[in-house]
């Protein structure tokens, strides 16, 4: 039997980090456990983090004074990304989309799951899809300080 | 005789959502404090010093709510944590040229290369590889050795058992202080 695929843009407006810059990272539920693959963890999303604070080092030990500050900042790609949807991730992807931390791609798919969103006039619909629907999200929530 | 029920349904509305607030919060304040008891944990690990970077460069990351969970990662991003974590069976080690040495170039004081099969994916002793001086300070080179294996250092698996105790109180707690809370109103 053929794995189900979707399409899918990551959205990266959703969320906020604390000093504003777009952090609305989708973790994938199938990611592989492989050392230092993280990129590969999350969808269209590349996590750079930086250790924050003076560096000193003493004989082959490097330390940060104070103690080490991890500062997390998203790289998202415009590409089309696909979701397994079959299986446990089924249902976290479609929540995913319902809540707008993933964007569809086609209306067609968004018809055929019957994903429905209450609009603003308290009617529902089948959720905004595309491009458009991507520039169109309003940043609706802030997200904690991420270190 | 007959008793007459008045029910206000936006004051029940009110504490519903009230309700579901305070969980929500709780639920986000747990999962970040585990988060960052994990990480307190992870860097007590037993396993030695090197350079440092192992300990140092674990963090956690608060995703925040996704899919309808509250998610924080728990990141060990050196290549070798599993080694660390789970230890390595016996192996053996081939030598291979230094990064970006010319396939089958010797290195300043390197004698020997690596010959006949073997994967040849280890780099060790910075492409000086499988040389060794004994205690004369006469050089010894190898074209390849037996590694008997390393002892694991579990840090991770013992961390995030402890956190997921830590978890469990803290809701258990704050489930608790909620309920408190209701019963001081009613």
């Amino acid at each position: 039997m053929p794995k189900e695929i979707l399409k899918v843009y990551a959205n990266p407006w959703l969320h906020l980090d604390h000093e504003g810059r777009p952090a609305c990272a989708v973790r994938r539920s199938d990611s592989p456990d492989i050392p230092g693959e993280i990129p590969s963890r999350f969808v269209g999303a590349i996590p750079k983090v930086t250790i924050k604070g003076e560096q000193i080092t003493v004989g082959t030990l490097t330390g940060t004074l104070g103690g080490e500050q991890h500062e997390v900042e998203w790289e998202f790609s415009e590409e089309v990304q696909t979701v397994p949807l079959h299986g446990t991730a089924r249902n976290y992807y479609l929540q995913c989309i319902r809540e707008r931390s993933l964007v569809l791609v086609n209306q067609a798919d968004a018809r055929r799951l019957g994903i429905k969103v209450w609009m603003p006039d308290g009617t529902q619909d089948f959720v905004p899809c595309g491009k458009a629907a991507l520039a169109a999200q309003p940043v609706n929530s802030f997200e904690e300080e991420s270190a | 005789m007959s008793i007459r029920l008045d029910f206000d349904q936006s004051s029940i509305s009110s504490l519903q959502q009230r309700l579901e607030s305070g969980y929500r919060d709780l639920i986000k304040t747990a999962a970040v404090a585990t988060g960052k008891v994990i990480v307190a944990r992870a860097k007590q690990g037993p396993f030695k010093d090197h350079t440092r970077q192992l300990r140092s460069n674990i963090h956690s990351m608060n995703l925040g709510i996704r899919g309808g969970y509250y998610q924080v990662q728990i990141v060990s991003p050196m290549l070798y944590s599993s080694y660390v974590e789970k230890g390595t069976g016996p192996h053996d080690i081939w030598p291979k040229a230094a990064h970006n040495a010319p396939k089958s170039s010797l290195m300043p004081g390197q004698s020997r290369r690596a010959r006949g099969k073997g994967p040849h994916e280890h780099i060790v002793g910075r492409g000086l590889a499988l040389r060794w001086k004994n205690a004369a300070g006469q050089e010894f080179f190898a074209a390849m050795v037996h590694h008997p294996g390393s002892k694991p250092y579990p840090f991770f698996a013992p961390a995030m058992e402890y956190g997921r105790i830590y978890l469990t109180q803290f809701i258990q707690r704050g489930f608790e202080g909620i309920s408190l809370r209701l019963e001081s109103h009613a």
